[in-house]
């Protein structure tokens, strides 16, 4: 009975633990098995996300630009609400930054080109635009570890882009860029130079080297720059023309304080703008003219109140405040009827004019609609 | 697929879930600091400018609770579809998210 019932007594031992280990078992590919139904749910689910991430990447879903048509122009802004700033405006394009992107506008179409795709907080500086040109500056990383500002051309015809060497301060027009750089002297002291090339031959040469304070415009192969002087406000502004090498320059009188900013060429003329510098009397800002090619030197025009112009060399823009906004007084450069324009929701900076159409930063809620900020355009229509 | 393994995978997907959306709110909260984006969910964009421990205790209690829900009524064949599709949204969003945040980053 004993020895009959004991192998009976041990099989079933041996059964339950083998139904134990079984279950066991099962239990463990079952957890296995969950997980990997649970990650294959999950993987499909981040293979998805991955995929829609490359499709809006590709048509840059990331950094929206919306552009509408207004009354008086066009409107560019970003439903992110991101920063719209830095307007450069030529030829029926607009260049500007759309948050940390710079963009391209083609104002007959309204087609947006991305140039630049953020790749880092403010990496990207100042923009110029020509005809054919747009020119930026980015932070590269040099060889020795440190930023470098480098300078990056954007051919709109053939859509290429090229860096063209380092610096700041950038202008362009045509084919020729200017731009300055700054390099150590033999005293320690740091020397600037103004640099300019010709993109479509690479030709370069230095135009000017010493106290630069900016470059202030370039046009018509001439490009103007601000010269610091020995005193405050008594700084010099200078033009060369890059074909035959000659230059002009005027120096602020002894009354006078040159307005650094308000500086301009049009073909034939230097126009710029001082401030009378005398205590307790309202500022009357003067903008003057030199004809570069008689020498004759001119009063434009004369006003209080009024500050900062810019000119495409038709049209000519003078601004004041107004009441948190900014008002813009618009008439031809050779005379004629003024027209008053209200920009509400004023950023800070000065308009751009070219070709009769004008491009201006609004700021965060300044529109009538509450938006965030955008890029106004709008054709400047005289009698 | 019986009840066992049904379980088992119910709580790994509502285990995801969770997970994702303590994922979901840090990359929000990222790229809302870096300014590069805006809380398009009206209920999160007030619960954000509340201040963070709140947002973060509201997205957080909200799908909590919502797993435990879930996981209470597990023997439902319904609560296993909703959990898998509620987890792959999720690993979809985050996955973008994370790409994004690396992108501008």
């Amino acid at each position: 009975m004993t020895s009959a019932s004991w192998p009976r007594r041990r099989w079933g031992k041996r059964s339950s633990a083998s139904t134990a280990t079984r279950a066991t078992a099962r239990q463990g590919r079952q957890r296995v098995l969950a997980l990997l139904i649970a990650l294959a749910v999950v993987g499909c689910g981040a293979a998805a996300g991955a995929v829609v991430f490359r499709i809006d990447h590709a048509r840059n879903a990331h950094w929206p630009t919306e552009v509408a048509r207004t009354a008086t122009g066009w409107r560019v802004s970003s439903p992110l609400r991101l920063s719209q700033s830095a307007p450069a405006l030529a030829a029926d394009r607009l260049a500007w930054f759309n948050g940390c992107c710079l963009e391209l506008l083609d104002l007959r179409t309204g087609h947006v080109t991305v140039l630049v795709e953020p790749s880092g907080a403010g990496d990207l500086g100042e923009i110029a635009i020509s005809d054919r040109f747009v020119v930026w500056r980015t932070l590269r990383q040099g060889p020795d570890g440190a930023d470098v500002n480098r300078l990056v051309a954007y051919d709109t015809q053939s859509g290429q882009t090229r860096e063209i060497g380092d610096g700041y301060s950038l202008l362009v027009f045509g084919s020729l860029v200017h731009w300055m750089q700054g390099s150590p002297s033999g005293d320690g002291q740091s020397a600037t130079a103004l640099r300019s090339r010709d993109l479509l031959n690479g030709q370069q040469r230095v135009i000017a080297r010493g106290a630069i304070h900016h470059l202030a415009d370039a046009r018509y192969g001439r490009v103007a720059w601000v010269e610091s002087g020995p005193l405050p406000g008594r700084s010099s502004i200078v033009v060369a023309d890059w074909a035959s090498g000659r230059t002009w320059r005027v120096t602020a009188r002894q009354d006078d304080k040159h307005s650094v900013n308000g500086v301009r060429l049009t073909g034939d003329a230097l126009l710029w703008e001082t401030e009378h510098d005398r205590p307790n009397v309202d500022t009357t800002c003067t903008l003057r003219q030199l004809d570069l090619n008689t020498g004759r030197r001119s009063v434009v025009v004369r006003a209080k109140g009024l500050w900062g112009f810019t000119t495409d060399g038709d049209v000519l823009i003078r601004s004041s405040d107004d009441d948190g906004g900014l008002r813009l007084l618009a008439r031809r450069l050779r005379g004629g009827p003024v027209v008053a324009i209200r920009v509400p929701g004023w950023s800070g900076e000065l308009p751009v004019v070219d070709h009769g159409v004008m491009a201006w930063p609004r700021q965060t809620g300044g529109g009538p609609d509450g938006t965030g900020p955008s890029i106004e355009i709008a054709k400047v229509v005289l009698p | 697929m019986n009840a066992e393994l049904r379980e088992r995978v119910l709580f790994w997907l509502l285990l995801a879930l969770w997970v994702f959306n303590v994922c979901d709110f840090l990359l929000t909260r990222e790229a809302l600091a870096a300014g590069r984006a805006i809380e398009a969910n009206g209920v999160m964009s007030r619960a954000f400018h509340s201040g963070t421990v709140p947002a973060f205790a509201f997205k957080i209690g909200v799908v909590t609770a919502g797993a435990l829900l879930l996981w209470r009524f597990r023997g439902h064949h319904a609560v296993l579809l909703a959990s898998a599709l509620l987890a792959s949204v999720f690993a979809a969003i985050v996955t973008y998210q994370a790409l994004w945040v690396m992108d501008f980053s």
